[in-house]
Formats: C-alpha cells, sequence, structure tokens
C-alpha cells in the first residue's frame, strides 16, 4: 500500500521569499562573525565634567613613547594631530611652538610636564585643553607575507587652567581585527592603526559631550 | 533641442565652476621638505616633496621654488622638519610673501615584507599662522591590488603618485580664506630665577623677544610681578630686557607675567614662569640610637643618627658635623637634597682611625630651597673602655665559692664561667647577665687534687668585652685574699664562642 505522504507545492513568490531570507541571514551572520573581530571600542574614564564653554584652543603634547618601538611616539603624535584638526575646527597649537617652551622649561623629550610648567604653556599657548599621550605597546609581528601592527595607548584630556585630568581614554587595537573579507580592510602599518585608532577616540570624545570650536 | 543645448551649457558652465573653485590660481604655496622618519629625525624625503609640488601645480597652486625654501631655512636655522614655529610662518609670509606652507612627514616607509607608505600633511596659514587643513593617509602595494595584476604597484616609489594623490583627496577647495589679524610677541626665551628665595633676596628675570614689529608699531613692554607693574626697558637694540628686583612680601607665589601693549591699544599678557617666597625655616630633629649611660647617649662602634624632619619640604643640602668637647671639628659630611633616613657613624675619624673614649657633638643643618636653615646637635659618649670584673675563690668544706665582681660604670649584659679539670673535660658552666653574683661549686676529692683550668668571659651592654683567665682556680682559692682581675692586656681574642 502506498504511503499517503502529502507534497507541498512552493508557489515561485515563496520560494523567492525564502531564497531572500536565506541569503538575508547568510549576510547577517557574515556581518556579526566580521565585526565581532573588529568590535573594539576605546575605553574612557570621565573623572571631571569637561567645561560648558566649548574649547577652540587646544594643545596636543609630545606622546611619551613607553613601547619599544623607535618613533612610536613621534608617529602617532603626527596622526593624531592631523586627525584632531581634520575632525573639528580647533586652533591646535603648533608642534613647534610645543616643543620650543618645552626647550625654555627644560623639559626633556620623554618628560610630563609639571604643574606649574602646564600653567606656563596654557598662558603661553593660549589653550583650553592638553591632551597628553602615552603609548604602552607598539609592534609590527610579522607572519609570512602580511604585518599585524598592534598599538596601545592612553590620552588624556587635561584642563588647562587646574592641570586636572578630565577624561582619560585607554584604547588598544590590531591591524587584524580591521580585515573585512580576504585581504580587505587589513591594516598592515603602525601608522595605519594609529589613524584609524585616534578616528576612534575623537569619534568617542564628540560622541560623550566634547564639543566642537563655535567661534 | 533648446533644452538640451540648456542642459549641456548649464553642467559646462558648473565643471568650468568648480574647476576655477580647486584650481585657486594665484595663491602662492611654499612646499618644505617631508620629514622622513624612517630614516630618523633628521631624514628628509625629496621625491615625495616633489611629487607633492608637481600634484600641487597641478591644482593650480603657486609653488614657491625648492632653492628660495631652502635658503629660507638656512637663513633661519631651521633645523627640524615636519614642524614650524609661529615665529617662522610669519617670517615665511614676510620673505618668501606666501599664504600658505605645507609641512609634513612620512611616517612609515618600509620594504617589508610589502612595500608600505604613510604620509602626513598640514596647511599653515601664514596670516594667522592656524593649521586649516591637514590629512593623513597610509598606503601598502597590498591595497592596490588590480584586476590581473595589470600596472599594479610593486615598489615604494611605485606608491608615491598613489599616496600623495589619497592625500591631496580632500584638498581645500577654500584656501585663500583670510585670517584676523593677530597681535603677538615671539618669545625665544624667558628666564626667572631664582624660583624659591626669601624676603629680601634679589629676584631676576631676562627676557628675549624676538622683534616682528615695525619701529614706529614698537609696544610697550611691562613685567607684572604680582599685582606689580615694572616698565622693562630694552638693552640697545638687542630684543633684550632684563629687571632685577628685591622680593617682598608674605610667603607665597608670585606669576612675573610679560605684558605688551601695542600703539593700536592692544594687550597681550604672557606668563614667564612664578616664584615663591619661603621665609619659614625648616624643622628638624636629631635621633640617635645609642644606650643611655648616666644620662648620656652611649655607644662603642656603631651608632645610628636619624634626622627627623618636622616640617617635611624638599631640601636644598645638609650638613652634619662631629665636634670634641673643645668645640674643634673632627669629622663634617654633606649631600644635596634631603639628608638620608638613616646615618651610622663608627666613632671613626674619616681616616678610620678610632676616636678615643670621650664626650662629641653631633650637628646637623639642612637648607630648604630658599635658603632657609634649621639645625640641631647632640651630645655622645664615646665609651671603648672593656668592663672591669674580679674573681674571688674560696674553699669551704666540699665546695669552692666563686664571687665574681664588676666595678665598672657601664651595665654588663652577660657574663660566661667555664672550667675544666686537667684532661679538657667540663668541670664547671655557668653564666648569667648580672654582676656581682657568688656560685657554689661542689668540690670531689679527685678535683682537689688537679688543676682546674678556665676562663672568664664578660660583655657590657655596649659590646666590650673583657676576658680573664683561670690557670688554677683551687690555688686561687688558697690566696684567700687574692683578687684576679681584668688583666690589662686582655683582648677580643676568639675564645669558644656559646
Amino acid at each position: 500500500m502506498a504511503k499517503n505522504t502529502k507534497k507541498i507545492a512552493l508557489s515561485p513568490e515563496r520560494y523567492r521569499g525564502l531564497i531572500s531570507a536565506a541569503i538575508g541571514a547568510l549576510l547577517s551572520l557574515c556581518l556579526v562573525v566580521l565585526n565581532g573581530c573588529g568590535a573594539r571600542f576605546p575605553e574612557l574614564q570621565q573623572l571631571a565634567p569637561l567645561p560648558s564653554k566649548p574649547p577652540c584652543h587646544i594643545a596636543v603634547l609630545p606622546f611619551v613613547n613607553k613601547s619599544k618601538y623607535v618613533q612610536a611616539d613621534r608617529i602617532v603624535y603626527k596622526i593624531f594631530m592631523a586627525e584632531l584638526l581634520q575632525s573639528t575646527q580647533y586652533r591646535v597649537a603648533q608642534e613647534g611652538d610645543v616643543r620650543k617652551i618645552y626647550r625654555q622649561l627644560k623639559i626633556y623629550p620623554q618628560q610630563t610636564p609639571q604643574f606649574d610648567q602646564l600653567k606656563i604653556m596654557a598662558d603661553r599657548l593660549n589653550t583650553q585643553f592638553f591632551i597628553i599621550g602615552t603609548i604602552l605597546k607598539a609592534q609590527e609581528q610579522t607572519s609570512g607575507r602580511a604585518a599585524n601592527p598592534q598599538l596601545t595607548m592612553m590620552l588624556d584630556l587635561v584642563d588647562a587652567t587646574s592641570g586636572k585630568t578630565l577624561w582619560s581614554t585607554y584604547h588598544t587595537r590590531e591591524g587584524i581585527q580591521y580585515q573585512k573579507v580576504m585581504h580587505f580592510g587589513l591594516v598592515t602599518t603602525i601608522s595605519g592603526v594609529a589613524r584609524r585608532m585616534s578616528q576612534e577616540i575623537l569619534n568617542l570624545w564628540f560622541r560623550e559631550g566634547l564639543q566642537p570650536c563655535t567661534e | 533641442m533648446p533644452r538640451r543645448l540648456l542642459t549641456l551649457f548649464l553642467a559646462l558652465f558648473f565643471i568650468l565652476a568648480w574647476q576655477n573653485d580647486t584650481r585657486a590660481e594665484g595663491v602662492k604655496i611654499a612646499i618644505f621638505p617631508l620629514q622622513d622618519l624612517s630614516q630618523g629625525d633628521d631624514g628628509v624625503n625629496w621625491p615625495l616633496t616633489d611629487q607633492l609640488s608637481h600634484d600641487l601645480a597641478e591644482k593650480g597652486m603657486e609653488i614657491v621654488s625648492r632653492q628660495a625654501v631652502v635658503s629660507f631655512m638656512v637663513r633661519h636655522r631651521i633645523r627640524t622638519l615636519g614642524q614650524l614655529e609661529a615665529y617662522y610662518i610669519r617670517a615665511a609670509k614676510k620673505e618668501l610673501d606666501v599664504k600658505l606652507i605645507l609641512i609634513g612627514s612620512v611616517c612609515q616607509k618600509k620594504e617589508q615584507p610589502g612595500p608600505a607608505l604613510a604620509l602626513v600633511v598640514y596647511l599653515l596659514r601664514t596670516e594667522d599662522g592656524k593649521t586649516t587643513w591637514a590629512n593623513t593617509a597610509d598606503l601598502c602595494c597590498a591595497d592596490t591590488r588590480r584586476l590581473l595584476g595589470i600596472n599594479e604597484p610593486k615598489t615604494i616609489e611605485d606608491l608615491y603618485p598613489l599616496l600623495i594623490s589619497n592625500i591631496l583627496s580632500s584638498w581645500p577647495t577654500d584656501v585663500k580664506a583670510q585670517a584676523k589679524k593677530l597681535f603677538s610677541v615671539d618669545l625665544e626665551s624667558a628666564w626667572l630665577r631664582p624660583t624659591y628665595l626669601r624676603s629680601g633676596h634679589d629676584a631676576q628675570c631676562s627676557v628675549h623677544l624676538r622683534s616682528t614689529w615695525l619701529p614706529q608699531n614698537q609696544p610697550d613692554v611691562v613685567l607684572k610681578i604680582g599685582e606689580q607693574l615694572v616698565p622693562l626697558t630694552e638693552s640697545t637694540g638687542t630684543d633684550y630686557y632684563e629687571f632685577s628686583w628685591k622680593a617682598a612680601g608674605p610667603d607665597g607665589r608670585y606669576p612675573v607675567s610679560l605684558v605688551t601693549s601695542w600703539p593700536d591699544g592692544h594687550k597681550q599678557s604672557l606668563l614667564l614662569g612664578s616664584y615663591f617666597i619661603d621665609n619659614k625655616p625648616p624643622g628638624l630633629k636629631l635621633r640617635l640610637k645609642g644606650i643611655l649611660i648616666n644620662d648620656k647617649i652611649t655607644f662603642r662602634n656603631r651608632l645610628s643618627i636619624i634626622p627627623i624632619m618636622t616640617d617635611r619640604e624638599p631640601l636644598n643640602r645638609w650638613q652634619i658635623t662631629f665636634k670634641d668637647g673643645k668645640g674643634e671639628t673632627l669629622l663634617s659630611q654633606d649631600g644635596s637634597g634631603i639628608p638620608p633616613e638613616r646615618l651610622f657613624w663608627r666613632g671613626n675619624a674619616a681616616n678610620g682611625k678610632p676616636f678615643p673614649d670621650g664626650d662629641y657633638r653631633i650637628i646637623m643643618k639642612i637648607w630648604d630651597r630658599a635658603g632657609n636653615t634649621a639645625e640641631d646637635a647632640q651630645w655622645v659618649t664615646v665609651l671603648r673602655t672593656k668592663p672591669e670584673v674580679s674573681i674571688k675563690a674560696t674553699l669551704a668544706g666540699d665546695e669552692v665559692i666563686i664571687d665574681l665582681g664588676h666595678t665598672g660604670q657601664t651595665p654588663i649584659s652577660y657574663w660566661r664561667l667555664n672550667l675544666r679539670d686537667k684532661d679538657g673535660i667540663g668541670f664547671a658552666f655557668k653564666d648569667g647577665d648580672l654582676l656581682p653574683t657568688t656560685i657554689h661549686l661542689p668540690l670531689s676529692a679527685e678535683n682537689r687534687q688537679q688543676k682546674i683550668k678556665g676562663s672568664l668571659m664578660v660583655r657590657d651592654v655596649l659590646g666590650n668585652q673583657s676576658q680573664i683567665k683561670i690557670d688554677d682556680l683551687l690555688s686561687l682559692a688558697k690566696q684567700e685574699d687574692k683578687d684576679v682581675t681584668t688583666p690589662k692586656d686582655s683582648n677580643d681574642a676568639w675564645v669558644d664562642e656559646f
């Protein structure tokens, strides 16, 4: 006796709908998997509230290099400064002027200025905020034909008048975390990682309430 | 047809208008050599600088020649690339007649594991010294893969035009923007000394300004010390301003600023630094860790000297002096900063020779950063005399009574009597920490027939030690009225230790 089976016939519309749903689910899965590698956000500690008036004058002090990567402080400093200038209308003190005051006050390159020195710098550079950075780790690991740069940095936003650290940001990233599909998105240089990390930090700062200059 | 023509005309108009805007004709720009960080701080990258000049010239910018830029740098002794001081930006405006300056750094340039380049550039406006645009780009050969690999860049040099094209992709269209005229003085150097001083002492300030003004626009330069204003006069034609004054006022911080007033009424104030008036002497107490004998701190070979800062503050220097009873300095030592937490003195002179027994005065003096001093002194006694002990033995029936006595001033901390028979077998062993004392030792018939030898060791609380040798205890007992006292030549020779 033949088994009484019921065959479900799919209409072309329903068939297309199922295919679309399957493709959508697959794409969502891919997105989740790929973003899972790259979802690393800077950690921001808000130690004190920002002044209500938006700042216009900012000075980025030479970064301190605690890593073994020679020039990491200079590379990240220059890239962060460029990103800061790109994303805002702040008047950022010239690196040359900052380094000149470092020489005048006898502050060594890998030193962070003391409170009194910060006050003098704030006055001479006419700045409202200082950004003080430290490179904690920088290295380029080479495996096969690609390099995987790793960078860890800390950026402090310091009130120039009081010398208080208002915000402190810690961020760590690897070049491989930016990889999308195949080699696309893969970052192979410290500079590339520094650029993307600087953008991520600045985006976070603006999202958390750092206002652009309105003058 | 007319509608199509109108559309074409409008499209052409917009294209021309856009081109005109982006080409920014007539804007003169100085491109400074690009710093190459891959070659160290002093590295320079001419090929990328030339590529940048070429691409900007194509955008319609008027480029200042390389020779003019280099001679400007030589003239101003600009040794570091990738950065400029505001003073040089203004000087470039005047001397090179440029509205814009482009500076930049090659952050990375590497061949392995694949060619890669990174560049950062800043566009500076000479009118006010502001960075009006900046961009950064990084590129490696893997980023430029093409279908079938045709014309794919393979070397660093192949990446140059692509990188420059990337970095100039966001080149600002409105590069002619005029800035608000800013007044400022360029402070070449400034020093203020001393930072810490007492009232009535001289403070001095020296300022070197770079004159960027015309003689008719010479500003008035005033020094603001606390709330007091002092006009400064320039040492003829040198741009140097100097002033010295007597510091006065209560303890505290006094900021010193340079105030420049321009003929049009504009004022600028620059903080030069601060000085601190400090008239309060530091607090010091000297604590000596010795043994208190007859109300005097006494030691034999090691004294701990602990300087205690009762009012802690940074110090400039310290000095410790040792004087004898007559006030004559025997030894002195000094150092910078705060004194060590603990000093040790062995009672020796600088040449290692021990000082004789007696009283000595230890004086410590400290100076704070303003020159205020504090001093404390203590008397100390050096005592290296060995304990004076006596031993007396008496025969009484079947025992011998031994009296141990002590005649010195220093208390005893330990004594030990060790007696042996002629074969070296232990006869008696006694010890204690108090003198005088009496010891009763039973005496057998056999013991009476032989010599009982031994020794008595006595140590005082300072560590001085005496050793008495006993050749024959019984013969000592027979001479009842005779004491054996510490021999003059007793020494610290090693004996069987406990």
